[in-house]
């Protein structure tokens, strides 16, 4: 896998070397195909929450880690929720330990139940991040009742995907 | 918010919400449930007996077991005696320890 490569400074009259070049070679080959990772969590069964507030969906496998260079990771996800009553169905990116929608009561988006399979799309783009690992959880939460997230083989997986762009 | 994890091969989970609410009240967010372990997400650290309570709670819980908040649920069960075996015994439907009332003879 390509790695990115801190590149030297150069200035008028400075000498551009093979490393240089090497290293210009090696960061656009790294564009090209960055550090990323995709899970498709075949759960072999819904997961289902009655938690009011936000709660992991799965802190295991349902997570995208990304060691990054410095550069913000666009993260994605694809999940098919449902909910048998009138309620809300709310979804957030926790980054590091922090909820990434945390000034919104609700996270990033939310669905209404009424006993139909939801289709939910969301990318966010997390920003200011350092040159390290980083952890990506997909969490929800519900107003009431019990929510389901399908995720088994004869249907669909919990998608989330990770990528320094 | 602490988790506490909990194995648990089969829930009716809004059955076992309602239980887990009834003992710990507004002390817990709810529980999450993955097919294998239950998860109940206290807001503050759970104390040795909470854990404890939350563990009987779990494993005296029954999936088939109706919720009072499904009571309008109802099961058919029909039971049918041969035609020919006049010997046959008097059967008694029994749910949850309380005989239903006396079965019907089937007609010949």
């Amino acid at each position: 896998m390509p790695s990115w490569t801190t590149m030297n400074d150069l200035s008028t009259g400075s000498l551009v070397t093979e490393a240089d070049m090497d290293a210009i070679r090696e960061n656009i080959e790294y564009l090209l195909d960055p550090n990323k990772q995709q899970v498709q969590r075949n759960n072999s069964g819904s997961y289902s929450t009655t938690s009011t507030v936000f709660v992991d969906v799965d802190a295991t496998n349902v997570k995208s880690t990304v060691t990054t260079n410095g550069g913000p990771v666009l993260v994605m996800v694809t999940l098919n929720a449902s909910h048998a009553g009138l309620v809300n169905i709310s979804f957030d990116i926790d980054v590091d330990g922090t909820r990434w929608g945390a000034s919104f009561t609700d996270g990033i988006c939310e669905v209404y139940g009424n006993s139909i399979l939801r289709v939910v799309n969301f990318a966010i783009l997390v920003t200011g991040l350092g040159a390290a690992s980083h952890t990506f959880k997909l969490q929800w939460k519900t107003d009431a009742g019990t929510a389901y997230l399908v995720s088994n083989s004869t249907q669909v997986p919990v998608t989330i995907t990770a990528v320094e762009i | 918010m602490e988790n506490l994890l909990l194995s648990l091969s089969d829930c009716a989970v809004s059955t076992l919400d309602a239980a887990l609410r009834a003992q710990f009240g507004a002390g817990i967010s709810g529980l999450s449930y993955d097919g294998s372990a239950v998860r109940v997400h206290f807001l503050g650290a759970p104390s040795g007996a909470d854990q404890t309570a939350a563990q009987a709670i779990v494993d005296a819980h029954d999936p088939v077991f109706f919720s009072a908040s499904r009571a309008g649920d109802t099961v058919t069960v029909q039971v049918n005696k041969p035609r020919n075996l006049d010997s046959a015994s008097q059967v008694t439907l029994t749910v949850n320890g309380t005989p239903l009332p006396s079965p019907t003879r089937a007609r010949r």
